[in-house]
């Protein structure tokens, strides 16, 4: 893959999305609440990849989650329709047979952490990335991310107890 | 493992659903500067005015049935299970289109080239766009419903024509209908017949045929006869 900012091409970002396409509509869809939107703002991201508007290095999902994040942030926030978090029009996660009414719960309970916590759950769970990395896509330090992931973690198995499936 | 690693591995079983469309870039490839949202889209263009809004009707008024009572051709628009879409004319006597009540329209099927694209993809795909046009009349009728292909020996008895009825017809639901303003036919004077060209300024049907096909043992002459009779002996 080209690595610093370069022009990718198409088989690059084919490759990029097949990799990371699911991560990254999850992030969004976690920020927005809604599926459609969720993928229209990765496509949107993918788009201007193409174009060479959207940098990326040797480590590219950072990159992308924070293309993800700017765009919701700058751009889909200020025109979509209210973000409805407690919607169930979000259904992002994929279910192990069986278990689709508890990748629900925990859609809803991720719904009900504040966002900052809510944000740094799902790139460190779903997105694998490191407190370092996590930090560099919302601006602030590892420290202030790992504190958020443990109080959101809290939180979380918290809300889920019903469940009692750990 | 920490009881923190362990709820951790417990999330991951639940893994992010892929998204649903195609990666963008197979979409953007061959132009650049490609809009691939609506919201971008909106940005450019704007919103609809509320009259324009507000035009679709769910179903069949009697300004419907008047235009297409008159319209002796529609273009008729389906895609198949994989959203490839087709757009054939189909076209007969003013009102060769029958509406039944407020919601249903019967489009008779005549004989044609056989390639059937438009009825195998109703087969997979159910959904159809229509425009009726009027000669001489700038606005368009547009409906959008469902279609179903017909073999009903009594609805196909309405459509006989010198004696022959059509093997199929085309049921369609109406869902939405509207009149399309008139801008494209005003602007490309369409109707205009002292504007139009000559009808020998593009090449006649059998010699793009014969150019494209290039086939052995036949001339041009050959296809022109075949084309000609075809057209005059085999319209129903």
């Amino acid at each position: 893959m080209a690595s610093v900012t370069g022009c990718l091409d198409r088989e690059d970002v084919a490759r990029l999305y097949a990799a990371h396409g699911a991560v990254l509509v999850g992030y969004a869809c976690s920020l927005l609440g809604d599926r459609m939107q969720a993928e229209d703002v990765v496509h949107h991201v993918f788009v201007r990849l193409l174009r060479g508007d959207v940098a990326v290095r040797e480590q590219p999902l950072p990159y992308l989650c924070q293309a993800v994040r700017n765009t919701v942030m700058n751009h889909w926030r200020k025109h979509a329709r209210e973000v409805a978090l407690d919607d169930s029009g979000a259904c992002w996660l994929e279910a192990p047979r069986g278990h689709e009414e508890t990748a629900l719960a925990i859609e809803r309970a991720l719904a009900e952490l504040p966002e900052d916590q809510r944000e740094v759950i799902v790139l460190k769970v779903w997105g694998q990335l490191s407190f370092q990395d996590i930090g560099e896509v919302l601006e602030t330090s590892s420290n202030t991310v790992a504190s958020r992931y443990r109080y959101g973690l809290a939180k979380l198995r918290n809300l889920l107890k019903p469940l009692g499936d750990e | 493992m920490s009881s923190d690693e362990r709820f951790e591995s417990f999330l991951r079983e639940f893994r992010p659903a892929p998204p649903r469309g195609r990666p963008p870039a197979l979409d953007a490839a061959p132009f650049d500067q490609v809009v691939a949202t609506e919201q971008e889209l909106r940005e450019i263009v704007g919103v609809p005015s509320s009259r324009a809004a507000q035009k679709e009707r769910p179903g069949l008024d009697h300004h419907c049935r008047a235009f297409i009572a008159r319209s002796p051709f529609v273009l008729m628009a389906t895609a198949g299970a994989d959203g490839r879409c087709d757009v054939s004319p189909k076209g007969d006597a003013p009102g060769f289109v029958r509406v039944l009540d407020d919601h249903r329209l019967v489009i008779p099927d005549r004989p044609g080239n056989k390639r059937l694209d438009g009825m195998v993809n109703l087969i997979a795909n159910p959904h159809v766009g229509l425009i009726f046009v009027v000669p001489g009349r700038d606005e368009t009728l547009r409906i959008n419903g469902r279609a179903w292909i017909t073999r009903d020996p009594e609805l196909l008895r309405e459509f006989t024509v010198l004696g022959k009825t059509p093997l199929l017809a085309i049921g369609v639901e109406v869902e939405q209908s509207f009149l399309h303003c008139a801008k494209a036919f005003l602007r490309s004077h369409l109707w205009k017949y002292d504007e139009w060209p000559s009808r020998d300024v593009l090449p006649s049907m059998a010699c793009v045929l014969y150019d494209q096909i290039r086939p052995d043992g036949l001339t041009v002459q050959d296809y022109e006869r075949d084309i000609e009779e075809a057209n005059r002996r085999r319209l129903y």
